[in-house]
């Protein structure tokens, strides 16, 4: 019974279950197909099609672009000691909650020599010290050269950042890192130093915390010192890992330029001393001093008494920010007088020996003129009155020259106009229209007042003597190199021919006549001949009513044989008996200085002495 | 050979064969020895098998090669990748330590410095200078030796660079009322916080933003930086 029936059973059984199974094959191989379709046509979809930018999106989350930001250039002088340059710095932070959480923390003994851990021989395992969080501080406070208490001040309390030190260096930010305290990292920041300090700071200028340049070289140079930032596009993972077989692409950042300066940083520190020096001496507000090369133009210093450290911008008076030399107007006083005879003689009305008689005062149109010294009817030669510095004589003599002629020529030797020297804040001083003169302004421009000029102004007047005639745009940037090393020159700019060679052979020697044939002989430099001309004017108040104090200048040349260099100084309200005053010793000092330091061989014809008197 | 000859003298394509003109040679004797012959001939399957044997061993032997020379690469390639940022590491730590020397020197050499250390030398200006003319040997001038007591021309203070900063304290503001609090509730540390504000000025600097932004750099949602490597 069960043997026969059971493989009956069976037997319907499986055709059953066969048939039925078939069909289960049949509709599952068709729901399968109906999936594999979808997915299918899902994929061309998306991948084939790409509906919706699926890949643009993905790629966009993956892709990240870094900046690589480029060094800013630096400023060099003309013999490339470097006046201002970026570095690395970091500032030491703190995690004051990491670092609460180890009262006690390990380090491992760095041997000094290898800079390998020390492997304790007993135990066969690096040395490992341990020490509590105070100690950590302590050695901190070493390192950072902070007192202890302001340290852990800074380090304890419940903020996930906090700063303990700004801007150390390199070498100090290692060290602290060697000292696993735990909580404590550090963050790198790029600065700005001028290793100079305020040696030719004003010239060279300054960064604001962000990075904008706000004076001087910095300023004006701004674009070529800036670089071009580059930058480096690649795709990462989402744990941040640069995904190895996509494209990396990288714009290389191009550094900035540096700019070389035709100042000499030592020069430049000589005559800021100077400078100095003499405002101290004198308790002037400031004082000025000049450096220029006569037959190029190239400022050799630029110094201002109380220059600002731009490392330290912060604690200078704002008043202090920026170049006097070149942003204040004094009147020139009586450096103008030179003016007057050199137009005197190009014109044809004069010569250095031309005779004067000079009364003791002058009255003319109405106006009178006396000068700082009494003196009755003299009869004087043009160089005589340039060389004591007669009003009387000037305007006696400059009277013959128009109106516009004493304008013209004031004009053309740079008087109401910028130098154009690339620096910022300059003033073209003030010269108004000889129209607008009124009846005592029209001879007092004649000996310099009633007429304002920037120092540098003034030194180039007697640049352009210096250089036969012709007036140069004083330049103050040497060279520019690029990032690829390459080096572009900045042209000389063309000169102005103001008077001829020969006019300003005479103006020389007059100008040497002031040194040689003086009363009192204070310009010497043992070796060289030199000219030069005193100036003094009464400055007017700031608050532009009246006169307040004096100016007192001088502005020399050297080697009158074949002028090389020209010194201007200007002193700005020195208290105390303005004509006892003589910015003469400075002058010994600072073109002595500049003289020796250029090799500038001895002078070795004879000095001028053109006479004061005639017969 | 025999047989080759044999298979050789048989094929004859059929417009290219002689006309028979002479009866066949009787072949019945010789069939047996023919099948005989045949017979002997056995599948030669030895040689073939073992072809085919060692040209899988060689493609397995060179696939095996293959992975070995890209294993060997890879190790070579992830090493050399190991040392590479090692060697930059070293590189951006040597440009950090020589631009720090660098600076350094710069410091070293401002006038003002060199001033200090000539004066700490017990060094003096020149007095007053003569010339030496080689060509006359003369003299020109009154060169004095420089005495002891002569003084130069005033000092210029060295820059401040490179004394590590105390962040300048950023008391957060308060509100009117809250100032008022704050100062009814202890005077005590009223006079602390001014003592500390005073301190910083010790340090000659201009204040720094304690405000900077805080350098969490963008990760991209991950915890690891990126390689912070300039260029390629």
């Amino acid at each position: 019974m069960v043997q026969n029936s059971s493989p009956s059973a069976r037997g319907a059984n499986a055709q059953q279950l066969n048939k039925i199974g078939r069909g289960r094959i049949g509709w599952g191989f068709i729901a399968m197909m109906v999936i594999l379709l979808i997915i299918a046509g899902r994929l061309v979809l998306v991948q084939g099609l790409d509906v919706g930018n699926m890949a643009q999106a993905a790629e966009n989350q993956r892709k990240v672009v870094q900046t690589l930001p480029a060094v800013r250039g630096k400023i060099v002088d003309v013999k490339g000691k470097v006046l201002a340059e970026s570095i690395i710095r970091y500032n030491i932070t703190v995690s004051q909650i990491n670092f609460a959480q180890y009262p006690e923390f390990k380090r491992v003994d760095i041997d000094p020599k290898t800079g390998e851990g020390i492997i304790d021989p007993a135990t066969g395992q690096w040395k490992v010290e341990s020490f509590t969080a105070d100690e950590g501080i302590e050695q901190l406070s070493q390192l950072l050269k902070l007192p202890f208490d302001d340290v852990k001040k800074s380090v304890t309390g419940d903020k996930v950042h906090n700063f303990v030190a700004m801007d150390v260096s390199p070498q100090v930010e290692q060290q602290v890192a060697a000292l696993r305290v735990p909580g404590i990292y550090s963050e790198v920041v790029t600065k700005r130093v001028y290793p100079m300090g305020a040696v030719g700071g004003p010239i060279v200028g300054f960064l604001d915390k962000q990075g904008k340049a706000l004076a001087g070289i910095e300023q004006t140079m701004d674009a070529k010192l800036t670089g071009k930032d580059g930058s480096r596009t690649y795709q990462a993972g989402k744990n941040g890992i640069i995904i190895p077989t996509a494209p990396v692409r990288t714009v290389p950042a191009v550094d900035g330029q540096t700019v070389k300066l035709t100042i000499d940083q030592d020069i430049q520190f000589y005559a800021q001393q100077a400078a100095q020096q003499q405002k101290e001496q004198y308790k002037a507000e400031w004082v000025s001093i000049t450096v220029v090369e006569a037959k190029t133009g190239k400022a050799v210093a630029i110094a201002d008494s109380d220059s600002y450290d731009p490392n330290n911008v912060g604690a200078s008076d704002p008043s202090d920010i920026g170049s006097r030399s070149i942003s204040s107007v004094v009147e020139p006083g009586s450096t103008s007088k030179i003016m007057t005879a050199a137009a005197l003689v190009q014109e044809g009305l004069a010569t250095p020996l031309s005779e004067y008689l000079v009364p003791p005062t002058l009255t003319i149109d109405g106006q009178n003129f006396s000068d700082s010294f009494t003196h009755g009817t003299e009869k004087r030669t043009l160089s005589g009155i340039i060389t004591d510095s007669m009003n009387t004589g000037t305007v006696m003599a400059g009277s013959k020259l128009s109106l516009q002629q004493r304008y013209d020529y004031m004009r053309k030797f740079g008087v109401g106009e910028k130098t154009g020297i690339a620096l910022p804040g300059e003033s073209p001083g003030i010269l108004a229209k000889w129209q607008n003169w009124d009846g005592r302004q029209q001879y007092t421009v004649l000996f310099g007042q009633g007429v304002a000029q920037t120092p540098l102004q003034t030194t180039m007047v007697f640049q352009t003597i210096a250089n036969n005639g012709v007036r140069l745009k004083p330049a103050i940037i040497d060279s520019f190199t690029h990032a690829d090393g390459t080096v572009e020159t900045v042209p000389q700019a063309p000169g102005v021919k103001v008077i001829s060679p020969e006019t300003a052979k005479d103006a020389r020697d007059m100008l040497e006549g002031v040194v040689t044939m003086t009363d009192y002989k204070v310009v010497d430099i043992p070796g060289y001949r030199t000219g030069g001309k005193t100036g003094t004017a009464e400055a007017p108040a700031d608050n532009g009513v009246g006169f307040d104090g004096y100016t007192t200048s001088f502005i020399g040349m050297a080697p009158m044989d074949d002028p090389r260099y020209v010194v201007g100084i200007t002193v700005q309200r020195p208290q105390g008996n303005v004509y006892g005053i003589t910015q003469g010793y400075t002058f010994n000092q600072v073109m002595g200085q500049v003289l020796r330091s250029n090799d500038v061989p001895p002078s070795t014809t004879p000095p001028v002495k053109l006479p004061k008197f005639y017969k | 050979m025999s047989q080759n000859a044999l298979r050789s003298s048989h094929v004859v394509v059929g417009n290219t064969a002689r006309v028979l003109t002479e009866p066949l040679p009787p072949v019945a004797p010789s069939e047996p020895k023919v099948k005989k012959s045949r017979a002997a001939l056995s599948l030669v399957v030895s040689a073939p098998r073992g072809g085919r044997s060692s040209l899988a061993v060689t493609l397995l032997l060179m696939v095996a090669v293959a992975l070995g020379v890209v294993l060997v690469m890879s190790i070579s390639v992830s090493k050399g990748q190991y040392e590479l940022v090692d060697l930059k590491s070293q590189q951006s730590e040597l440009i950090k330590a020589n631009q720090s020397m660098e600076q350094e020197i710069a410091a070293k050499q401002a006038p003002q410095e060199l001033a200090a250390q000539a004066a700490a030398l017990g060094m003096v200006p020149a007095g007053v200078t003569g010339q030496i003319d080689v060509r006359t040997k003369s003299v020109s001038g009154s060169p004095l030796p420089a005495s002891a007591d002569t003084k130069g021309l005033v000092d210029i203070p060295a820059a401040v660079i490179d004394t590590p900063q105390a962040p300048v304290p950023v008391e957060a503001p308060l509100s009117p009322a809250a100032q008022v609090n704050a100062t009814e509730n202890s005077d005590a540390e009223d006079t602390a916080a001014k003592a500390s504000a005073a301190k910083p000025s010790a340090v000659k600097e201009t204040p720094k933003p304690a405000a900077n932004v805080p350098a969490t750099p963008d990760l991209n949602g991950g915890t690891i930086p990126g390689p912070a490597q300039k260029d390629s």
